[in-house]
């Protein structure tokens, strides 16, 4: 458990002209799925800009509290953790999956509260994204010494 | 009323178990806060300084395995070679440190109202076997001092949870550092305390 830094949450995202435009491209195609008008919202549709607009919101998101990092092993990690923690948005979130099981939150709500959608796991995306966010989070462990599970003599023998 | 601090191990069998979370989700649902948490191989010393060395402690200790020896009919004195609770307190000591180096451990402090009470509550008796549906170690095992001992190996309860207001202040010093601890409200303490 710990509090980071506005600095060291900022840095956790790659915070790139290109990655900011994605972070818009996304909220545009969220806002679509739900039908919601989207200018009316933020002023602009421009991806640059609302991207640069939900980075700052964000980051705010993340200093509301302590938060509790995690780093998980075993055989497809990075997809697993994906497909339990579901959509993004809690409300689009297959039923099953931890967004949906404790949340419903959604674009609309949250821009309707002048907030960013409070998505409470963060889950990398890809293998690459997952090695760098460990090498971030835990910079002072160079090797995680591992230990036997119940599990793994069911399924990894 | 002030809020108590309690620290609580998830110990090897736990750990290696996948029972962290099932753990954790008990003491969350009862309304009790985390206010830390942290998972790593524990150093020997620490484990040494984190049971008392004093003379009061191996006798509680002893008294409290002598106690339980009876519960089940077994001879104490044909396990440890002695009857004296402060020798046997020493031997389980020895028991524990050795045990809790087996795996990687998982430590939370949490908080709240009668914190220390509540986390006695649930972590149920010592020794599984004997510990009541409901608890933690009456749920997730039945283990037992005489099958420990035929196995020559330390008995495993799950979880450490502390004994007291003193001793949860002083174990929480002991592992997590002031800037480790983060102290916030949750939702409903809004309709629960106030």
């Amino acid at each position: 458990m710990s509090k980071p830094d506005l600095e060291v949450i900022k840095n956790h995202y790659p915070g790139t002209p290109e990655w900011i435009k994605e972070m818009g491209e996304k909220t545009i195609a969220s806002f679509k799925e739900t039908g919601a008008d989207l200018k009316k919202q933020f002023g602009t549709e421009d991806p640059n800009k609302l991207g640069q607009f939900v980075y700052e919101r964000l980051i705010k998101y993340w200093q509301e509290g302590p938060i509790v990092v995690m780093v998980w092993e075993g055989p497809n990690a990075v997809a697993i953790s994906r497909k339990l923690r579901g959509h993004t948005i809690p409300l689009l979130a297959q039923t099953g999956t931890l967004h949906a099981q404790y949340s419903f939150d959604s674009s609309t709500l949250s821009s309707s509260l002048d907030r960013v959608v409070k998505t409470f796991v963060h889950a990398s995306g890809s293998r690459d994204e997952a090695e760098r966010e460990i090498k971030y989070w835990f910079s002072e462990i160079n090797e995680f010494k591992s230990y036997k599970r119940e599990v793994d003599k069911l399924y990894l023998k | 009323m002030k809020k108590q601090q309690a620290l609580l191990i998830i110990k090897p069998d736990g750990v290696q178990r996948g029972l962290i979370g099932k753990i954790l989700k008990r003491f969350e649902q009862v309304g009790l806060t985390v206010i830390g948490l942290k998972f790593y191989w524990a150093q020997k010393e620490k484990i040494i300084a984190h049971y008392p060395e004093t003379e009061a402690w191996f006798k509680k200790v002893g008294e409290r395995t002598l106690t339980n020896y009876v519960k089940k009919g077994l001879d104490a004195k044909k396990v440890f070679n002695t009857d004296d609770a402060v020798s046997i307190g020493k031997i389980v000591k020895f028991w524990l440190i050795n045990y809790l180096q087996e795996s990687p451990l998982f430590f939370a402090v949490v908080e709240g109202y009668e914190a220390i009470e509540i986390v006695r509550k649930f972590s149920g008796n010592t020794i599984p076997l004997l510990a009541a549906p409901g608890t933690i170690r009456g749920d997730f095992s039945h283990d037992t001092i005489d099958l420990a001992n035929e196995q020559n190996r330390p008995l495993r309860n799950i979880i450490h949870a502390s004994d007291t207001i003193e001793d949860g202040e002083k174990e929480v010093n002991l592992w997590f550092k002031k800037d480790e601890l983060f102290s916030y409200e949750r939702s409903e303490e809004e309709f629960m305390f106030k």
